[in-house]
């Protein structure tokens, strides 16, 4: 049980002041365009703010804002670091 | 040969990340006035200038931005396939220093493809203020190509890019030593192979570097090389074996395994080549804090709506003095032609054809160059964008987009270029939705005849008025959006992925400029299709001259003038003398048109002139006031348009009228755009019928509410 949810850990999760290890991206055209914008295996992200209705969300990564929402953020598994 | 054709004309493609800094670059380098904004996205389609350079010429484009050259949107395509198959002689690669990291990526992928090309470390000024300090001769070995640092808004280097353009285009500049982007060992492998292969078919035609960029592509699945390299079966199914293998063995596609590549690349070249430090510049730390409230989770959204309010206020308030002053310019004008003018047809035509429609239309200018500030000031700071991403969340809840806020934004300075801003969403389903909504939005032509009829009928609470008429536009294209989106446009959620731009203090010089911009164009308006139709109107309500009166007036009157003096006496000609021109008018062609098209106006109670006004404004919206100000002209009693059209309705006509010239159909140059972005007349045709439909009800069920409840 832990050992799957640690597993299932994605962007969507980032609690504020968290920051992760991207450790996978989902092999889809949204996919593709994130790792364009360097959301790739390796890069840490951390969140920087939520939307009024908690939805969408920004977060830095290298060293830029980027607005996701939760469901495309979801595409995106993370290591916590 | 010609001589034209040995002096080849030069093309220099300005490329780059969103929001980098192009425009400005083109703009300054060109001459130009395309618009720039803080946000990603604001070019949509190529733009194209000649200027010379040295005396040489030199064929400059201006792209919308890519993040990558495997685009998806309509814009973006436009953006790559310039660079990928039109292969401009030189390209010149726009990067934010400030960041680095992301702009790279682009770069990579120019550096595989091997154009000719120079790189522009642009927003200087932001990285050095960063505490961004960058080894930029390192930069010119590792990237391939002259490195030049420049401030697009200062102009600062952009002369040396036009120079250092030139000298890499001539053949007599040793061509600077290729770079290639290395990746691990398994995709080194792979491409090693497809490109053994592509040399089999392509004996001798390709450089080492083409067939690299080549078989890279291929294996990126893209999707267009692949088609073009159609023809060549085993290639495709080899490509389509160690793609397939590829991700098998390491449970990652190629086109991932590409991008963390580059990312690798990218890390690689910045480590060497540049350092930042460690110190959070002050300016860093205001922006936080700005965003700290201006995106804050529960003041945000009020926060925003306060803003608005205080733009269409001021667009009010303030913009009442200059008014004034223009308002007592044209009556001057208008008085001192009346006493120098010999009383005939030219002077009734100039005074209250000509003067009449122009003036009552030019007195607005203040006011929509004062909204023309704001929405300057909101694009200009990166606001716009932080609105968007405040609103995502509702606006998905009415089935738009949250990029689709921009749009929106954009229209209420005008509908048609805000409709052609729709290109940067994705899906066609979402873009046709939201060129079909944008048209609801109050855009600064419908603002002369809000103001008109709050000032008119609702003087205490004007501003308000005029608020309450936007918050209402937004409403209706919200709900209409919604409705499209359930019913005629189903349409798939789409991600809204977007960078948030920094925040940037507007160059006092680009919003004036952008100010002017703006009052130009409404002045050219009221100089061509408010001028026309003014004249026409006039025309229209002045012949035919002879017309069959119901009663002999004239006989009348006459009559009446040789009896005694007395109250009873003038009160009776007062009468008569109204009812005469009353006729008049009504049996007039412009009569006879209103009248005719009335019927359909009547369960409002809206009379023929404002039927005139109506349809007037299918052709520009600002018609409506002009066309006004024409019809009243003549009437004696008037003190100035406002109090003049007070008296011919009730509260509550005014305001269905206000709605239902807020919605009812989108002008003529709208349409054009409809047609453009959607794609087809049908989309045009339902458009129409959808928005009178709505405005006709909505201003019917105003009318009767008002007979309920006053
Ligand atoms: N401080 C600073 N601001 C800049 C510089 N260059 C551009 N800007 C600002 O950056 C913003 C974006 O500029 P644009 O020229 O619209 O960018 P673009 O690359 O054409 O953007 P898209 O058309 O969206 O791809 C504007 O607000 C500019 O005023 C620069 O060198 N320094
Ligand atoms: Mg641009």
């Amino acid at each position: 049980m832990q050992n799957s949810q640690m597993e299932a850990l994605t962007l969507a999760d980032l609690g504020p002041g968290q920051s992760g290890c991207v450790v996978k991206v989902a092999d889809d055209a949204l996919g593709h365009n994130l790792a364009a914008m360097g959301l790739v295996r390796g890069a840490t992200v951390s969140l920087n703010r939520t939307a009024p209705m908690g939805n969408p969300r920004i977060y830095a990564i290298k060293g830029y804002q980027l607005s996701l929402r939760n469901e495309d953020a979801r595409k995106v598994l993370l290591r916590l670091s | 040969m010609t001589h034209e054709i040995k002096i080849k004309m030069l093309t220099v493609a300005l490329t780059g990340n969103p929001n980098s800094g192009k425009t400005t670059i083109f703009n300054k380098l060109a001459n130009a006035r395309e618009s720039v904004g803080n946000y990603p996205r604001v070019t949509i389609a190529p733009r194209e200038r000649v200027i010379e350079h040295r005396g040489r010429q030199i064929m400059l484009v201006d792209l919308p931005g890519i993040y990558s050259l495997s685009a998806r949107t309509p814009e973006e395509q436009a953006g790559r396939d310039y660079i990928h198959f039109k292969r401009p002689d030189v390209v010149i690669n726009i990067l934010d220093s400030g960041n680095l990291d992301r702009s790279l990526f682009l770069t990579t992928q120019l550096i595989e493809m091997g154009c000719p090309r120079i790189h522009a470390l642009n927003m200087f000024d932001e990285a050095r203020r960063k505490g961004i300090s960058i080894d930029t001769p390192a930069l010119v070995s590792m990237l391939g190509g002259p490195v030049i640092e420049t401030v697009a808004t200062t102009g600062e280097g952009l002369e040396r890019l036009l120079d250092a353009a030139l000298e890499i285009a001539n053949p007599a500049t040793p061509p600077h030593p290729s770079v290639s982007v290395g990746y691990d060992t398994h995709l080194e492998a792979a491409i090693e192979r497809v490109r053994t292969q592509i040399t089999e078919l392509h004996p001798q035609e390709m450089s080492a570097q083409q067939s690299r960029w080549l078989a890279i592509k291929l294996l990126e699945g893209d999707d267009e090389i692949l088609t073009r390299e159609g023809e060549h079966k085993e290639l495709i199914e080899q490509v389509g074996t160690e793609r397939a293998t590829f991700k098998q063995h390491h449970d990652e596609s190629c086109e991932l395994a590409f991008a963390a590549g580059r990312y690798g690349f990218i890390h690689g070249l910045l480590m060497e080549a540049r350092t930042v430090s460690a110190e959070i510049p002050d300016e860093a730390l205001l922006h936080t804090k700005v965003d700290d409230l201006l995106l804050h989770r529960w003041l945000g959204l009020p926060i925003l709506l306060g803003l608005m309010w205080v733009m269409f206020e001021t667009t009010f308030t303030l913009g009442a003095y200059p008014t004034d002053i223009i308002k007592s310019g044209v009556d001057a004008l208008s008085g001192l032609l009346g006493g120098i003018l010999p009383d005939s047809m030219i002077k009734d035509l100039l005074l209250n054809g000509v003067l009449a429609g122009v003036g009552g239309t030019i007195v607005f200018l203040p006011n929509v160059v004062i909204l023309f500030f704001f929405l300057a000031l909101f694009s200009e700071t990166g606001y716009i964008a932080r609105g968007a991403f405040l609103l995502d969340r509702l606006m998905h809840l009415f089935g738009l987009h949250g990029k689709a806020l921009i749009p929106l934004i954009m229209g209420y300075g005008c509908n048609a270029p805000a409709i052609m801003a729709t290109r940067t969403i994705e899906g066609r389903r979402s873009r046709i939705i939201t060129s079909l909504v944008t048209p609801f939005m109050c855009c600064s032509a419908r603002l002369p005849v809000m103001m008109l009829f709050a000032g008119a009928f609702f003087s205490a609470h004007a501003g308000s008025m005029v608020f309450a008429m936007y918050l209402l536009s937004i409403v209706t294209a919200l709900g209409s959006a919604i409705l499209f989106s359930k019913t005629v446009l189903r349409s798939m959620p789409e991600p809204f992925v977007m960078e948030l731009p920094p925040y940037r203090l507007p160059s006092i010089r680009a919003v004036l400029f952008h100010m002017w911009e703006n009052a130009a164009g409404f002045l050219q308006k009221v100089g061509s299709v408010i001028l026309v139709g003014s004249i026409v109107i006039w025309f229209l309500q002045e012949f035919p001259r002879e017309i069959a009166f119901s009663q002999d007036y004239e006989a009348a009157l006459t009559e009446l003038s040789a009896q005694p003096a007395s109250d009873e006496r003038t009160v009776t000609e007062e009468r008569l003398t109204a009812e005469r021109d009353r006729e008049k008018l009504e049996k007039s062609y412009l009569g006879r048109i209103g009248m005719a098209v009335a019927p359909v106006f009547e369960p409002m109670g809206f009379g023929w002139k404002d039927t005139v006004a109506i349809l007037t404004g299918v052709v520009a919206k600002e018609a409506v006031v002009a066309s006004y100000a024409v019809l009243y002209a003549q009437s004696k009693e008037s003190e100035g348009l406002m109090s003049a059209i007070s008296g011919a309705m009730n509260p509550a006509q005014a305001f269905a009228f206000m709605v239902f010239a807020l919605l009812y159909l989108p002008c003529l140059a709208t349409i054009g755009a409809i047609r453009r972005e959607a794609g087809s007349w049908k989309w045009v045709g339902f458009s129409v019928a959808y928005s009178l439909g709505l405005a006709w009800s909505l201003a019917l069920i105003i009318v009767n509410l008002g007979r309920v409840l006053l």
